[in-house]
């Protein structure tokens, strides 16, 4: 059979003879030998000064190792906290929430500061499960760019410090100055039930007050259409689990859509394989750009944007018989067949199937809704007993809002959690406006573009110095709480509303009061209710406690015709039985529309995960993690397809101007294999003014491009011209480096196959390891483990991984892994422990299949790099680690040179600011990021070294947490149990992809995982004896579907036999 | 006339004696009782009674003169059951010392009449100790006469050195006066005959710079002896030693934790709320000094102990450690004092008998391997059950006892990570 061609990107795809040359080096860049150079360079050095600098630093380091050992000195605490020993972390269950996203958390704090996220296991929203946000979200609260205090605006324009309390006197003076001011608040979504409570009583007092909620990236369309079909304007529950069958238009469910932690564990459950479970559901992506989602997709259909909304309209023809698209087709005729294919496979799944689209067009929504309608997917995938409550912004109150501002109809203005200068399309027009306003308060924590136009700054507490609850999924309560004390003189912002409002209530006990009006209602000690709560972080009884509030953030149209009544704890709903008929008007919209998008590119406008809507933007650990498809770090970009980009002779990295609205913006182009031809996209987020030290101006800022022009927000753009500026700049992308494919023999690193093919043989896809593991082509003698204690071993799972880069964050936390920088990068000095390789696979790069494959130091029992390692630094441990001792490192690299999965890292410089002599830092790199500031470095784990400049460092399998479940056992006379000990990334992973364990306890779950037929080694044949292994992907394909019948491997291309 | 001196002196002899017989006798005879006293106060009333003070309760000097104590039975019903006494009795006095104590005497069920009568017996004995000044002397004043030494041995040095040049200088006019032939001038260890002397002396001197510079360099940052003065004189040896304090006591986090913890200020506070001076349990300490000492925590706390108030901000002492350990090394106190079951003084040196603690091991690494070389593993842990291979052969006696090394702990992970 003939080789599937696996390729990480177009260089590979089409290798240049540098590339090739470059691949096969040590280290893809030259070193910089030439700045010796005398004739080009300032650097003029001779033997004389060689010998006078290395006597200068023979006498420094003599006189400094001389002196005496400066005198260290301990500070106990003055009265010791009942529950802090130092040493010994401190646990509290927090919520993380942050605008609409949001997480059941576990904080871990260590001598009262919070150093790392863990998922709650108990939450049966995100079920333990973390994101990268999440797990990222703990360095945001040790960001440098947070405000020291309250800020008032100077008549110069400038910022100065302001006490508390003159501001309370200035606005509680405001606010009462003339009972007939009009008062509006503007925020994102608000999880928060007792924040909306907070509103509520703020409104009692000043009645005037209105509050206005949006989302920076809107599901507006989708409240409304389920407003119009449903009759009520929520995000109903989708059940990824109890699909049989997804058809996904564009909707990132994985990565970014609604409740993507959420809808992750449901998915991969479901896609899970083993002997006795060989059925998993099958996945239709229709998209346009290649969405992460896309990636795992079974199917994938790349259509332009303008030809995605027909293609509702064609799903919905063929599975009703209906006529609606009016003979308008989408894409060719294989991609009709294809759609008329995912048609019948919804058919067949009636009221097992789920259709999503991302569209924010409540047409397309509409006929979405009568889609899963017509197949009787309500009540069983979709249901609206417990709404989804993580979108309830509506773009008509963005608009009212602006335009309130803009004829100066508000007296007052407050703004919380939301940045609209910045990311409402219309936000150039906002800052202006904003500042004619007589009184304009701002709860930013930092200086944003928004703050920066109001007259107060009141700054609001981090998410984990705040108390708050939150109600992500109606019934499903969750409760945050601090766990370090505010590190600044900042005030919640609901703190502020109850002292404007003169409640004469902090907003802690205004949340055990809401509590306990509503859910401990019936409690006779609510105290101690809250409190028990308040340990597990969570209340999941359905309980309801919105009552009135719902009305005034989350209006609920009563449908009376033809309805069923049904009661709930507090309220009647009235949900409509039968979808709106009227599809047809809509589709007709749709086509109206689609007709306008001509022969121009067409772009869309996407969130990604590691900026979001910008409001991550200075955190530089999400900056510098790789995005999980294209692998680009600290920038934005247009994407492309290969064809069009060859058609139009644009090269990766081309800086073109994107005008729209006659508005341009420079931006480089990525070629993006699977990006529909002719059009384009280009992720939002990015291009931050006053984000802070990491996050200004990094990338461009393209909310301006949104099409302002219908209902609700259009994230697609029509319309666009694109002109070469003729530069080229290096987008700082990860996706070529460290690359297994150097050429030296022909290796198979990613095994998969089809569901048909594993119904039959549980070991299709790996029928060749018998044989591998029989033909060892090795030096190294046989390796017989003699079954004492440990031997630590992982399996990861290629069919449940869905590249969305939690566990890269996690480890990073976890083990003090440094930022190096986008020009660090650029030269492939990433330091990241754990990476997620994405490969592209078959031959057509305008809709390649894709493969997530994380890749960390597979732990070799006969490891290559500690053969090579001229002062033993790296060695092998009674355990099974290849282990590493930092402070034997002298930095010759062989390790690096030697390793064959390419995933040792060096220090080039002093990232971290481990040295004791001044800080020996990249002068263009981390200093800038703020990474070395004494506050930054509290999020610093004190079990993990911090690795100084010139060693080599790499994954240790979490060794400070095996070691600390080791030692709880034998403190409590115990054996270790499987599952007592779990990595950071199996920890963060919301797709239980990575298990780790005990390879000699064969009742361990790795144990059995590693036995599968599915499992296999990378590289095994010259028998290192990896002890991560992975599992084979199975893709839920027709057999004949399978992309591997052109004879290419990856090997041919560089030539080697 | 000598005899009568003779019979004079015995009978001196024999007054003094038996006067001395007697007071002994007597003597003996009344401190029975207060010894016994002493010793029952010691054990249940000290806690909170201090002689000839308040504290947590009441000064107890001229207690049986006070309110209804001086009826003795009412006093014995409170002693031994106080609560039940304030209950039936309706007595005034003792409901007012119960409001300003602020909490109930734990009732001493145990104490027979007899004890109690002999508690009192003590307690109306007893007088303020005269202030003994032992070794009072300042001990801040310097007997180092090292300078001293420096300076004679200097000027004498200069002295030699003149007389030196003098002789030469002289020895030369003189060789002038006599017309005597110059010296030779090739100085002695140049010439042939001593060469191979000088060659061993050179090589000699070559090895011991080499050892020297070897030690030296591999006793960088080791600080062996280390023992700094700390900003309280704290005392271990009056601590752990002379009053038997365990160590775990204050040091709490040595099971628990990584760190053995220095004790919070508040650690301090629970005993010297109470113990404000110097016991005499401790004559060999010089009172003035230590009691100053101890007035130094009250400083740091905020306290008033005339008052027994917490009145100002309390300031953390800021102790200088004694023990460092080397950069990038993990150590967690737990896993030796509660798991390998190790006694602190293995480590830290007998502690108990230190008044300033000195550093007693080098703490590198070839000392930490060395024990984790030749440790046994108490290998009845539960822990443990996952080394089968090791069990066996414990069984077959292949082997008489496992040792730390044998589970890993010379691996370099197991501490540097």
């Amino acid at each position: 059979m003939a080789e599937k061609k696996y390729w990480k990107g177009l260089e590979e795809f089409n290798p240049s003879a540098e590339f090739v040359e470059l691949a096969q080096q040590e280290f893809p860049e030259e070193l910089p030998v030439d700045m010796f150079n005398d004739n080009d360079s300032k650097l003029t050095s001779n033997r004389r000064d060689f010998l006078k600098m290395m006597g200068f630093s023979l006498t420094a380091a003599t006189i400094a190792a001389g002196c005496e050992i400066p005198v260290k000195r301990v500070a106990p605490y003055v009265f010791k906290p009942e529950d802090i020993t130092p040493g010994i972390a401190t646990w509290y269950a927090s919520s993380f929430i942050n605008g609409s996203d949001y997480c059941s958390i576990l904080v871990k704090t260590r001598e009262g500061r919070p150093i790392k996220i863990e998922g709650n296991k108990d939450s049966r929203v995100t079920f333990g499960a973390t994101s990268a946000r999440a797990q990222a979200s703990i360095l945001s609260l040790y960001d440098t760019a947070r405000l020291r205090s309250a800020m008032s605006r100077t008549s110069a324009g400038e910022y100065a410090e302001a006490s508390w309390a003159d501001i309370d006197k200035a606005t509680t003076g405001k606010l009462t100055a003339n009972p007939g001011q009009q008062i509006r608040i503007l925020t994102t979504t608000v999880l928060s039930p007792s924040t909306k409570k907070v509103f509520a009583k703020f409104t009692e007092k000043y009645p005037n007050t209105k509050v206005y909620s949006y989302d920076a990236i809107s599901y507006s369309g989708m409240l409304m259409a389920n407003e119009v079909s449903k009759g009520i304007k929520a995000i109903p529950q989708y059940n990824f689990g109890k699909a049989k069958v997804i058809v996904s238009f564009e909707a990132d469910f994985l990565g970014t859509w609604i409740s993507p932690t959420e809808f992750t564990r449901g998915y991969v459950q479901n896609r899970k394989l083993n002997k006795d479970k060989r059925e998993m559901s099958r996945h239709y992506q229709i998209e346009s750009r290649l969405t992460m989602t896309g990636s795992n997709a079974d199917y994938r259909i790349a259509l332009k944007p303008a030809d995605l909304s027909l293609a509702v309209l064609n799903l919905y023809d063929t599975i009703t018989g209906g006529n609606i698209s009016g003979g308008m087709k989408a894409g060719d005729d294989a991609k009709q067949q294809k759609i008329n294919e995912a048609a019948e496979w919804l058919k067949k799944h009636e009221g097992e199937s789920l259709v999503v689209s991302a569209s924010n067009d409540a047409n397309v929504q509409l006929v979405v809704n009568a889609i899963n309608e017509a197949l009787g997917n309500y009540g069983n995938t979709i249901s609206f007993d417990n709404v989804n409550m993580m979108r309830q912004g509506s773009d008509a109150d963005l608009k009212t809002f602006i335009n309130e501002i803009k004829g100066k109809q508000a007296d007052i203005v407050m703004i919380y959690d939301c940045n609209p200068v910045y990311d409402a399309a219309m936000g150039f027009e906002l800052e202006a406006a904003l500042k004619e306003i007589p009184l304009t308060i701002s709860f930013s924590g930092t200086l944003d573009e928004t703050a920066n136009c109001c007259t107060f700054i009141c700054p609001d507490h981090h998410y984990l110095e705040s108390w708050n609850d939150a109600e992500p999924k109606q019934g499903y309560l969750s409760l945050a709480q601090p766990t370090i004390q505010n590190l600044f003189d900042t005030r919640q912002m609901q703190d502020s509303l109850l002292t404007w409002a003169g409640a004469g209530i902090t907003y802690h006990d205004f949340i055990m009061q809401s509590w306990g009006e509503t859910v401990f209602a019936g409690e006779l000690n609510k105290t101690t209710a809250f409190n028990k709560a308040l340990q597990g972080g969570l209340l999941q009884p359905n309980k309801r406690m919105l009552g009135d509030i719902e009305s005034a953030l989350l209006p609920i149209a009563i449908n009376n015709t033809d309805s069923t009544t049904r009661l709930t704890d507090q309220r009647i709903i009235t949900i409509s039985t039968t979808v709106n008929t009227n599809v047809s008007e809509a589709a007709n919209k749709i086509i109206d529309w689609a007709k306008k998008a001509g022969d121009a590119i067409q772009i869309t406008l996407y969130e990604k995960i590691t900026a979001g809507d910008g409001r991550y933007a200075n955190n530089p650990w999400l900056q510098e993690m790789p995005d999980p498809v294209s692998k680009v770090t600290w920038d934005n970009y247009i994407n492309v397809s290969p064809k069009w980009a060859d058609e139009n002779k644009l090269k990766h990295g081309d800086v073109v101007t994107v005008s729209v609205n006659n508005i341009p913006v420079n931006i480089p182009v990525a070629i993006q294999p699977g990006q529909a031809y002719g059009s384009a996209s280009i992720a939002l987020g990015y291009g931050r003014r006053m984000a802070g030290k990491v996050g200004n101006d990094v990338g461009v800022n393209v909310f301006s491009m949104i099409d302002t022009s219908g209902d609700t927000m259009n994230y697609t753009v029509f319309g666009a011209s694109l002109n070469e500026t003729g530069k080229n700049v290096q987008l700082a992308q990860t996706q070529t480096h460290f690359s297994l494919n150097d050429g030296l023999a022909k290796r198979k690193i990613v095994k998969e196959t089809t569901l048909t093919e594993y119904k039959k043989n549980s070991k299709a896809g790996n029928t060749d390891r018998a044989k591998i593991l029989e033909s060892l082509d090795t030096f190294y003698p046989d390796y017989q483990a003699t079954k004492n204690g440990f031997n630590w071993g992982m399996s990861i799972d290629l069919n449940s991984c869905i590249g969305c880069g939690a566990c890269h964050i996690a480890c990073v936390a976890e083990n003090n892994i440094p930022v190096v920088g986008k020009d660090q990068i650029q030269r492939s000095r990433e330091m990241h422990w754990i990476r997620i390789d994405r490969y592209y696979a078959g031959e057509d790069p305008e809709n390649p299949e894709v493969v997530f494959q994380p890749m960390l130091c597979q732990h070799c029992e006969n490891a290559p790099c500690e053969n090579v390692c001229p002062v033993g630094a790296t060695n092998h441990s009674t355990e099974g680690f290849n282990q590493m001792a930092y402070n034997r490192c002298i930095g010759t690299r062989y390790c690096a040179n030697n390793c064959p999965y390419k995933v040792r890292r060096f220090n080039w410089y002093d990232y971290a600011g481990a040295d004791t002599f001044g800080k020996m830092n990249d002068p263009n790199g981390t200093t800038d990021l703020g990474m070395l500031e004494d506050l930054t470095r509290m999020v610093l784990n004190p079990d993990v070294t911090v690795r100084s400049r010139g060693v080599i460092e790499k994954c240790s399998f979490c060794v400070q947490r095996i070691q600390e479940s080791k030692l709880t056992a034998k403190k409590e006379n115990r054996q270790l149990k499987d599952g007592d000990i779990r990595t950071a990334c199996q920890a963060a992973c919301p797709a239980e992809a990575i298990v780790f364990g005990n390879m000699f306890d064969e009742k361990s779950k790795v144990y059995k995982l590693n036995n599968d037929d599915r499992t296999y080694g990378i590289i095994e044949e010259n028998h290192w004896l990896p002890s991560v292994l992975y599992m084979t992907k199975v893709r839920n394909k027709e057999a004949g579907d399978h992309v591997h019948d052109k004879a290419l491997d990856i090997m041919d291309l560089y030539n080697y036999q | 006339m000598l005899n009568l001196k003779l019979f004079r002196f015995h009978r001196l002899l024999l007054v003094i004696s038996l006067s001395v017989t007697c007071f002994l006798f007597n003597a003996s005879f009344v401190k029975a009782d207060v010894i016994a006293g002493k010793a029952l106060f010691e054990a249940n009333c000290q806690r909170c009674h201090i002689m000839g003070r308040e504290s947590t309760g009441p000064n107890l000097v001229g207690v049986t003169t006070r309110g209804n104590w001086t009826d003795s039975t009412s006093l014995y019903k409170w002693i031994k059951n106080s609560q039940g006494y304030l209950a039936s009795s309706g007595d005034t006095y003792a409901a007012e010392l119960y409001k300003k104590y602020g909490s109930i005497m734990p009732a001493f069920a145990n104490l027979s009449d007899a004890d109690i009568s002999n508690i009192l017996m003590f307690v109306n004995g007893w007088e303020p100790p005269t202030l003994v000044e032992n070794g009072g002397s300042d001990e801040t004043a310097s007997n180092d006469n090292t300078a001293l030494y420096i300076i004679i041995i200097a000027i004498l040095g200069l002295v030699a050195f003149i007389l030196s040049r003098s002789v030469k200088q002289l020895q030369g006019m003189v060789r002038q006066k006599h017309d005597d032939p110059e010296p030779d001038p090739i100085p002695w260890y140049k010439k042939r005959n001593y060469r191979p002397i000088v060659g061993v002396l050179a090589l000699l001197l070559f090895s011991w710079l080499s050892i020297a510079m070897y030690n030296s360099a591999t006793s960088l940052g080791r600080q062996t002896g280390y023992a700094p003065d700390q900003p309280i004189a704290f005392s271990h040896k009056i601590h752990a030693g002379i009053n038997k304090i365990d160590c775990r006591y204050c040091h709490v986090g040595a099971e628990r934790g990584k760190a053995a913890v220095i004790p919070s200020l508040s650690v301090c506070m629970n005993c010297h709320y109470n113990i404000q001076e110097l016991s005499e349990n401790t004559p060999e300490y010089p009172k003035s000094v230590y009691d100053k000492e101890i007035k130094k925590i009250y400083e740091y706390a905020g306290f008033d102990a005339a008052t027994l108030k917490y009145t100002k901000e309390a300031t953390p002492i800021k102790w200088v450690k004694v023990h460092n350990l080397p950069d990038h090394v993990y150590f967690n106190h737990s896993q030796h004092v509660k798991v390998a079951g190790l006694e602190c003084q293995s480590c830290h040196g007998m502690v108990q008998e230190m008044d300033v603690v000195e550093q007693v091991n080098n703490l590198s690494m070839g000392w930490c391997l060395n024990c984790h070389r030749q440790t046994e593993v108490n290998f009845t842990n539960g822990f443990y059950k996952d080394y089968e291979d090791l069990h066996n052969k414990l069984e077959s006696g292949e082997i008489k006892a496992v040792h730390a090394e044998d589970i890993g702990a010379t691996d370099c992970q197991r501490c540097h990570y």
